[in-house]
């Protein structure tokens, strides 16, 4: 019986030793994720500290020497995405707004893809970037700060959201195509990109533009 | 691959998130395509700028002081689990003998009839089991603050069964385990007797399809079981109470 109670002691300290080395030194990280996930510093805290905890609870259940930092991420985005299901109604049920976006991808596209103006967007303030994630809509935000900013791979990032690999490519071909209009909208508002130069109502005739030169170059 | 695919790929190609085969497509429209050569080297640039002016903040210091604290008070994690062994039982030994018993038959069956051992069977088990033992629970109270508890602890999708069904009284849940999956006990009160359900949720990129109530027989308890949206409950009770089968079909159908 002593021996009993003497293993699981030292069984636990091991288990929270283990968790010390391994999985606080993602602190940073997640917290970096949270405040773009919450839009709050405050929030993020919380975010980070459930994750832990929740993290801790189930510790026996991540496999040692696999991708810590990703399992708790997988862990910070659920708990995020379960906070957020009770204010805003069901965000994951994201194949409607999929749908309904598809038909946008052309014209966004079309007056995009060819405009050199787009350099621009590289004299932009990290304010302003920041302002731009923040507010792309949880579906496409997620993909974005997971890619872009913690550098998961396309299948990490299916993993931690639990969607199929597919559906992480097209989100974040959206969200990152919202967010250079977004920027490149800032751009032009700052004065970065001169006004006349930008994109208006006078759109239709750079996309003829392009039209004509696809037309021009054929299929290939 | 053209111009069109070029457009659409351009992300997997600039993430190196290709196939060999694909990126060889991709790169020799490429080189013939002074358009898409542009494309890529602006999308490029965009990409990497959004990534670098992007600020990234560190945890507050009072962030890990307060983690560290609450990590000293939080509970011992469970042991860690070995692949594919047993669950660890946490029920008295002759009560283990008599599943493995309930087991052993369900087998026989698979063998002899249609049906076969599926997670379910074992879910219904553990659900007898639980009821027999009456396992402590880890939170009683209100619906509320046994929800909440849920909500905070539990990191897959439950469904609370009987949800604000009127015949039935939420009392208590607990975390527990089936087949090495993380799992939740709900008691409940049905007028007076002791209801136990036991809820596992499925693997996520592996969801098994709605399955309607069915009934087992099991330690001489009627156990019954069904899936709904990847997850397993098993309904064990004390008593016989004549409006069961009306109360899971509501709680399926709902």
């Amino acid at each position: 019986m002593i021996f009993g109670v003497g293993r699981a002691k030292r069984d636990e300290e091991a288990a929270r030793a283990a968790f010390h080395d391994e999985a606080l030194p993602h602190m940073d990280s997640l917290y970096n994720a949270a405040v773009y996930m919450t839009r709050d510093p405050a929030l993020a805290e919380d975010l980070v500290q459930e994750t832990f905890l929740k993290a801790f609870r189930f510790w026996h259940r991540y496999e040692q020497g696999t991708n810590c930092k990703a399992w708790l991420f997988r862990i910070l985005t659920n708990t995020f995405i379960n906070k957020n299901r009770r204010k805003k109604q069901v965000i994951l049920s994201m194949d409607a707004s999929d749908q309904e976006l598809s038909s946008d991808i052309v014209s966004e596209r079309s007056h995009f893809y060819d405009s050199p103006e787009k350099d621009y967007l590289s004299k932009l303030f990290p304010e302003h970037v920041r302002e731009a994630i923040e507010g792309l809509p949880d579906n496409f935000r997620l993909p974005v700060i997971l890619a872009d900013l913690h550098d998961f791979s396309y299948k990490e990032i299916a993993d931690i959201m639990e969607c199929p690999v597919g559906t992480v490519m097209s989100r974040l071909f959206r969200g990152r195509k919202r967010l250079q209009e977004v920027l490149f909208d800032y751009a032009v508002e700052l004065g970065v990109i001169p006004r006349e130069e930008a994109r208006d109502e006078t759109g239709a005739v750079s996309l003829d533009a392009y039209r004509a030169r696809k037309k021009a170059s054929g299929v290939n | 691959m053209n111009c069109d695919d070029i457009d659409n790929a351009i992300y997997v190609y600039l993430d190196s998130e290709f196939a060999d085969l694909e990126q060889g497509d991709f790169e020799a429209h490429v080189e013939a395509c002074p358009r898409c050569r542009g494309l890529i080297a602006r999308e490029g640039r965009l990409l990497q700028s959004v990534r670098d002016a992007a600020p990234r903040v560190t945890a507050p210091a009072g962030l890990r002081d307060r983690v560290l604290a609450a990590l000293d008070e939080a509970p011992t994690p469970l042991p860690r689990e070995e692949p594919r062994k047993a669950p660890r039982r946490t029920v008295p030994s002759w009560i283990a003998t008599g599943i493995g018993l309930a087991a052993a038959a369900v087998l026989v069956a698979a063998l002899i009839g249609p049906g076969g051992v599926d997670a379910t069977d074992r879910v219904a088990t553990e659900a007898v089991a639980a009821h027999q033992t009456n396992l402590p629970m880890e939170v009683r109270g209100s619906e509320r603050q046994i929800r909440q508890f849920l909500q905070d602890n539990v990191p897959f999708p439950v469904e609370v069964p009987f949800d604000g069904d009127p015949r039935v009284r939420l009392t208590g849940a607990r975390l527990t385990r089936v087949d090495g999956r993380e799992a939740v006990l709900y008691n409940y009160d049905v007028d007076g007797e002791r209801m136990s359900v036991i809820q596992v949720a499925g693997h996520p990129e592996d969801v098994a399809p709605d399955r309607a109530p069915s009934v087992q027989s099991r330690q001489g308890f009627d156990v019954v079981t069904y899936r709904r949206k990847g997850i397993t409950s098993s309904v064990v009770s004390s008593g016989t109470h004549p409006n069961m089968g009306g109360l899971i079909q509501a709680a399926y159908q709902r």
